[in-house]
């Protein structure tokens, strides 16, 4: 089935990218104790989160077009399934007393 | 090693015997009727579920609870950890959205009575877990250790102090001391992630169980005529309609974290004064405001004892409300179902009030 195979393509991709942001964002050294003064002095005000840099903003907003677009496409997959599991289930085709 | 997938699923099914819940799945009718829009909203809670605790793991490896480093632990993670806002902002917008789809799933459960015989276990298991969706929430609100979460602790674990005889001794249990200090951060952190998941999975544990055991109900007015209801199976029909709706709010939950970001104040300071505006996280605004709008005194009570009192009893109200409403089609039945429609009118007003 050639929309399995793209299902199954796509879901393998984006848990790949997941875990390539994970290992390469989230192995980092433990926090020193100066690390965390520096960081306490900084938090003195509001901090207000968004991307570090252009190169980032642009990272974050086209995997999220990505997000959208991977949604598209397995929301179409997830339609014909849809339809071919009803078409199934009303010809009983599985079923052990069929009509 | 073409079917690789049918290979691997025979040879967990010989060690695990998969295929007898499988079977049972495939066999589990879903009823379909104008009321199963309502279905949708137990898996999405699920879903927000498991988003925060994956969240939760990874924010956890950065977070140090005590009173010196939390606040710029949480900096830390905002500002260096590498996409550190974004996992936040997830962990933030999903607890939202969790929380959201509770109360939807409560008040669609109460609006079609779906807790009548024989599911008045599943109705008392689902109202503890909302309870304990609060105390997460609560108790995560302070983590950041900022003004405005130590100020709403502050006004938070001081309402049991009301409650006659046992009240103050809640509010010294809740904070650890006499006071909100590093104590109570601590505790609310052991609280956050310890304690409450475990209650949650054991809480989620008899829920889905009961669900599976007895069903998804149908419309009253149906089992009332004794009408032939159609139905879908579980596995895969249903379940492919609800990873229709998992994708859509994966994508809007993502969206909404990506574009809308919570901020972090600046460290709380135990001697400073309490910020103007303190606020509690939006689904305690209409509690806030209910507690806002009572006098001080009535007759020779106190004003704050009434209204919570008047809350506790709202509250044994609403879990025993399978109890109450014993005979759904009935005049009972029908003003508890407008005592419904009451409820999230005032939720909705006083939510939308408090703030102003």
């Amino acid at each position: 089935m050639p929309s399995q195979k793209i299902f199954l393509s796509i879901l393998v991709g984006l848990i790949c990218v997941g875990l390539s942001l994970c290992v390469s964002g989230w192995a980092q050294p433990p926090q020193q104790q100066e690390e965390i003064q520096a960081a306490k002095d900084d938090a003195s005000e509001e901090i207000k989160p968004a991307p570090k840099d252009i190169k980032e903003a642009i990272g974050i907003y086209v995997f999220l077009g990505w997000i959208w677009i991977s949604i598209f496409v397995l929301i179409y997959i997830l339609c014909q399934k849809i339809k071919e599991a009803d078409r199934i289930y009303r010809l009983k085709f599985f079923s052990s007393v069929k009509k | 090693m073409k079917n690789w997938p049918k290979a691997l699923s025979t040879w967990l099914d010989d060690r695990f015997g998969l295929s007898a819940i499988t079977q049972f799945l495939k066999e589990k009718p879903v009823p379909q009727h104008k009321h199963s829009i309502w279905l949708y909203t137990g898996s999405a809670i699920l879903l927000f579920f498991v988003i925060q605790v994956v969240t939760g793991f990874m924010l956890i490896l950065y977070y140090k609870p005590t009173l010196d480093a939390a606040n710029a632990s949480v900096a830390r993670i905002m500002t260096e950890v590498p996409l550190g806002w974004i996992i936040r902002s997830v962990h933030s917008w999903s607890s939202t959205f969790m929380i959201a789809f509770v109360f939807i799933h409560l008040i669609s459960i109460w609006l079609t009575k779906s807790y009548r015989k024989p599911r008045e276990i599943t109705w008392m298991s689902g109202v503890f877990l909302l309870a304990c969706s609060l105390v997460f929430g609560f108790t995560g609100y302070l983590l950041p250790w900022d003004d405005l979460s130590l100020s709403a602790t502050k006004v938070g674990t001081d309402i049991p102090r009301s409650i006659p005889v046992v009240g103050a001794w809640v509010t010294t249990l809740l904070r650890g001391g006499g006071d909100v200090t590093g104590d109570t951060l601590t505790r609310f952190f052991g609280i956050h992630v310890c304690i409450l998941p475990i209650f949650i999975f054991l809480l989620l544990a008899i829920h889905v169980y009961l669900i599976q055991k007895k069903g998804m109900s149908i419309p009253l007015d149906a089992e009332t005529r004794n009408e032939d209801v159609p139905t879908i199976p579980f596995w895969p029909n249903f379940v492919y309609r609800e990873m229709v709706v998992w994708l859509v709010l994966v994508g809007i939950l993502f969206s909404m974290a990506i574009v809308f970001p919570p901020s972090l104040d600046k460290q709380a300071d135990l001697m400073a004064a309490a910020p103007e505006g303190v606020k509690p996280e939006w689904y305690f605004l209409f509690l806030f405001q209910t507690l806002k709008i009572f006098p001080a005194k009535i007759l020779f009570v106190n004003g704050d004892t009434v209204a919570v009192l008047l809350m506790l009893m709202a509250g044994l109200f609403i879990f025993f409300l399978p109890v109450i409403d014993n005979k759904p089609t009935e005049w009972k039945g029908k003003i508890i179902t407008a005592l419904g429609y009451v409820l999230v009118v005032y939720v909705l007003i006083f939510s939308v009030w408090s703030p102003l």
